[in-house]
C-alpha cells in the first residue's frame, strides 16, 4: 500500500479521493484544514502528498514549503479549483511536481499521482505488469511476452492510463482529457477515444487472442480483471 | 462639428440678420427724419407765401430764392385740407434727370380768386439712400463679425478650459481604474458637472470591483461543487452490476458536469479577457503554434475528411501574448474543423501582419455578425458557442482587427495585426 497524504478542505471530495485511492492501492491519511494538515505532514514517509491551496485557515504553498524541507521524496501534487497561468506557475515554483485543476476526474488523479511518484522515487520497480504484458510508463516500451508492441504514441498512452486505473471503469471524458488536456472546449473527441481504442485493442487481441478491454456501455472501458 | 465652430457660425449668420434688420430700420428712420427736415423747409416758406400771395402770382419776380421751384395754378374751389405734403419726381431742365423731390400744395384766395401753390424741394433719392447705408452696414457688419470670431475665441478657451480639462480626464477614464479625481471649477454648471462625473465613476467603478469580486468568487466557487459531482458519479460508475439505463443517467450527469465546467472556465476567460485581465503585450511563434493545434485536432480532422492546405511563412512572430495567442489560434481552426463538411478543405495562409483561415461549410444561417455574440452555435454543434466570441474579444483588447466573409462555400476569418518595424 502506497502512503498519501490528502489535504483538501471539502469534506465531501476528500471522500471521493479516498474511496477511489484505497481501492487503487493506497493508504490515506486526510486533513482537512491547514492547521490539521500541519500535525499530520510529518506523521511519515508520503509517496505523494495532495495540496489544495485554498484552505479556508492557511495558504496552501506554505505546506508545499515545509513538505520541501521536511520530505524531499515526496511527490506533491496541487489540486485547485485556480487555473490561471499564474497560479500554476506559483505553485511549480514553490516546490509542487504537479497541478491538477478542479473539477479532475478520479482516474485523472490517480494517473498523476503513479506519475509524479515514478518521477520522484527512481530506482524501485516502475514497470506495470499485466498479465503477459510489461509497459515502461517512462522507457516508453511495452513487451508482450517479451516481444515488443508497436504502439502509437496516443495508444501507448491510453493503455498506461488503463494499467494505471486498472480495477476501474475508465470514461471516454477521462481519456479524452488525459490525451488531449482539459482546454479543448466544445470538441466531441469521444469517436477520436474510439478509434485510438480500437487499434490499441487490435494490437493487443492479434497477439493474445483475448479481450482484455471490455466496454463499458456508452461511458468507457475496463480492464479485465485479473486472474 | 466642434463647438467653437458652430458658435461662430452662429454668431455670424444671427449678427448677419441683425444688421440687415438693422439696416432697413436705419433707412427707414433716415427717410422720415429727411422727410421731416424738408417738410419744415417747405413750411417756412409757405408762411413767406402766406404773407404775400400776390407778389409770388407775379412771374417776373426773379428774385426770391425760390421762386423757380414755386408753381402757380388757378383753380375754382378751396379743396379740403387746405394744404398736404406729397412725394413726387420732375424732370431737371438742365440735367433732363428725373429728380425725387418732395411737395407741399397748399390753396389760398389770392384777390378773390382760390389758387394752388405747390412748393417743392430737391430730396436725396432712396436709392441713393439705400446705397449708402447697404455699404455702411455692410462694413460694419464685417468688422463686427470679424472681431466677434476672435472674441468668441478668447471667451471660449478662456471659459471652457475647465470643461476640455474635464473632457479629457473622462476619456481616459475606464471602469478598472480608480474613481475620477476633478478640478474645482469656478464656474457653477461645470462645477455641477464635475462633482456629477466624479460621483458616476465612483458609482461604475464599485459596480465593476463588485461586478469582478463576483465573478471571481463565482468561477472559482462553482468548481469545487463540480468536482464533487464528478468524483460521485465516478465513484458509482464503478458499482458492479449497473444496468444499462443506470448508466446512461450516470452518463448524462458527467456530460452535464463538463460542459458546465467548461462553460464556468470559458466564461472567466472571456471575462478575464475583456477586462485586460490577461497579459496582452509578448510575442509568439505563430507557425509552430498552428502546427500544435492542428495536431491536437488530428483525430478530428481525419475523421471528418477534411484536407489541410498551408501556405505558412515560418517563422513568424506575432506580436501577441503567448497564452491569449494559444487561444485564438486554437479557437479559429477548431471553429474551421468543427464547423466544417465531411470531405471538406481547410486553408490556413499566415504571413507576415496577417492570418487567414477558409473553410468549407455551410451557408450561414443567421445573419453573420450573430456569429460572435455568446452562445450562438450551430443546428448541430456540441460546442459551448464562446469560441467566436473569444477570438473577437481577443482581438479587441489587443488591436488586432479581424473580419469575416462568406463567399460560395467558404468562411473565411482574416486577423490582421501592425507589423513591428
Amino acid at each position: 500500500m502506497i502512503p498519501v497524504l490528502i489535504i483538501e478542505d471539502e469534506a465531501s471530495l476528500r471522500k471521493s479521493m479516498v474511496s477511489y485511492l484505497e481501492t487503487a492501492g493506497y493508504r490515506c491519511t486526510t486533513a482537512g484544514s491547514y492547521h490539521e494538515a500541519l500535525k499530520v505532514i510529518d506523521l511519515q514517509d508520503y509517496y505523494a502528498v495532495l495540496v489544495d491551496l485554498g484552505l479556508p485557515d492557511g495558504d496552501g504553498l506554505n505546506i508545499i514549503r515545509l513538505l520541501k524541507e521536511n520530505q524531499s521524496g515526496c511527490g506533491i501534487i496541487v489540486v485547485s479549483a485556480r487555473d490561471t497561468l499564474e497560479d500554476r506557475v506559483k505553485g511549480l515554483e514553490t516546490g509542487a511536481d504537479d497541478y491538477l485543476v478542479k473539477p479532475f476526474h478520479l482516474s485523472e488523479l490517480n494517473a498523476r499521482i503513479q506519475s509524479v511518484i515514478r518521477r520522484t522515487r527512481r530506482g524501485g520497480q516502475m514497470n506495470l505488469t499485466y498479465k503477459s504484458l510489461v509497459v515502461d510508463p517512462e522507457g516508453k516500451t511495452a513487451l508482450l511476452a517479451g516481444e515488443p508492441v508497436e504502439l502509437t504514441r496516443k495508444e501507448f498512452d491510453i493503455l498506461v492510463y488503463l494499467l494505471t486505473n486498472r480495477t476501474k471503469v475508465v470514461t471516454k471524458d477521462s481519456i479524452a482529457e488525459h490525451i488531449w488536456g482539459d482546454s479543448n472546449y466544445g470538441i466531441d473527441y469521444s469517436d477520436a477515444v474510439y478509434t485510438h481504442m480500437k487499434n490499441l485493442r487490435r494490437k493487443l487481441e492479434q497477439r493474445t487472442g483475448e479481450v482484455w478491454v471490455q466496454t463499458v456501455y456508452g461511458m468507457g472501458y475496463k480492464l479485465e480483471e485479473e486472474t | 462639428m466642434k463647438l467653437l465652430s458652430l458658435t461662430s457660425i452662429y454668431l455670424a449668420g444671427l449678427s448677419l440678420v441683425i444688421f440687415i434688420l438693422m439696416g432697413g430700420a436705419l433707412y427707414l428712420t433716415l427717410r422720415t427724419v429727411s422727410n421731416k427736415e424738408i417738410d419744415t423747409l417747405l413750411k417756412q416758406e409757405q408762411t413767406q407765401v402766406v404773407a404775400n400771395p400776390e407778389l409770388f402770382m407775379v412771374a417776373s419776380m426773379g428774385n426770391i430764392p425760390f421762386y423757380e421751384r414755386l408753381h402757380t395754378l388757378n383753380v375754382e374751389t378751396i379743396p379740403n385740407p387746405s394744404y398736404f405734403f406729397f412725394d413726387s419726381t420732375y424732370i431737371d431742365s438742365l440735367s433732363s434727370l428725373k429728380i425725387q423731390a418732395r411737395y407741399l400744395r397748399f390753396y389760398l384766395t389770392v384777390q378773390g380768386d382760390p389758387v394752388e401753390f405747390t412748393l417743392h424741394q430737391k430730396k436725396l433719392s432712396s436709392t441713393e439712400l439705400l446705397k449708402r447705408i447697404s455699404i455702411a452696414t455692410t462694413l460694419l457688419s464685417l468688422t463686427f463679425i470679424f472681431l466677434l470670431f476672435f472674441l468668441n475665441r478668447f471667451i471660449f478657451i478662456r471659459l471652457w478650459s475647465s470643461f476640455f480639462d474635464t473632457l479629457k480626464a473622462i476619456r481616459s477614464y475606464g471602469p478598472e481604474q480608480k474613481p475620477l479625481k476633478l478640478p474645482d471649477s469656478g464656474i457653477i454648471e461645470f462645477h455641477s458637472l464635475n462633482q456629477t462625473i466624479s460621483k458616476m465613476t465612483d458609482r461604475i467603478s464599485e459596480m465593476y470591483r463588485n461586478l469582478q469580486d463576483f465573478t471571481a468568487h463565482t468561477t472559482h466557487e462553482i468548481q469545487t461543487p463540480l468536482a464533487v459531482i464528478r468524483s460521485k458519479t465516478e465513484l458509482l460508475l464503478q458499482t458492479p452490476g449497473l444496468t444499462q439505463d443506470q448508466l446512461e443517467l450516470i452518463g448524462s450527469i458527467e456530460d452535464n458536469s463538463r460542459h458546465l465546467s467548461q462553460l464556468n472556465r470559458s466564461l472567466a476567460l472571456l471575462f478575464k479577457i475583456g477586462n485586460h485581465r490577461m497579459p496582452e503585450s509578448g510575442s509568439f511563434e505563430a507557425s509552430g503554434m498552428i502546427e500544435e493545434q492542428l495536431e491536437n485536432l488530428e483525430e478530428l480532422i481525419e475523421n471528418m475528411e477534411v484536407g489541410i492546405s498551408r501556405t505558412v511563412d515560418s517563422p513568424l512572430i506575432i506580436p501577441m501574448d503567448h497564452a491569449m495567442g494559444a487561444i485564438m489560434i486554437q479557437n479559429l481552426i477548431k471553429n474551421a474543423v468543427v464547423h466544417n463538411i465531411p470531405g471538406g478543405t481547410i486553408r490556413i495562409t499566415l504571413r507576415p501582419g496577417q492570418l487567414e483561415v477558409t473553410n468549407s461549410g455551410r451557408k450561414p444561417e443567421y445573419p453573420t455578425e450573430h456569429y460572435f455574440t455568446e452562445f450562438v452555435k450551430g443546428p448541430d454543434s456540441r460546442g459551448l458557442g464562446l469560441g467566436l466570441s473569444l477570438i473577437k474579444k481577443i482581438s479587441q483588447v489587443t488591436g488586432f482587427s479581424l473580419e469575416y466573409n462568406y463567399f460560395e462555400g467558404f468562411h473565411t476569418f482574416r486577423i490582421s495585426w501592425k507589423e513591428k518595424k
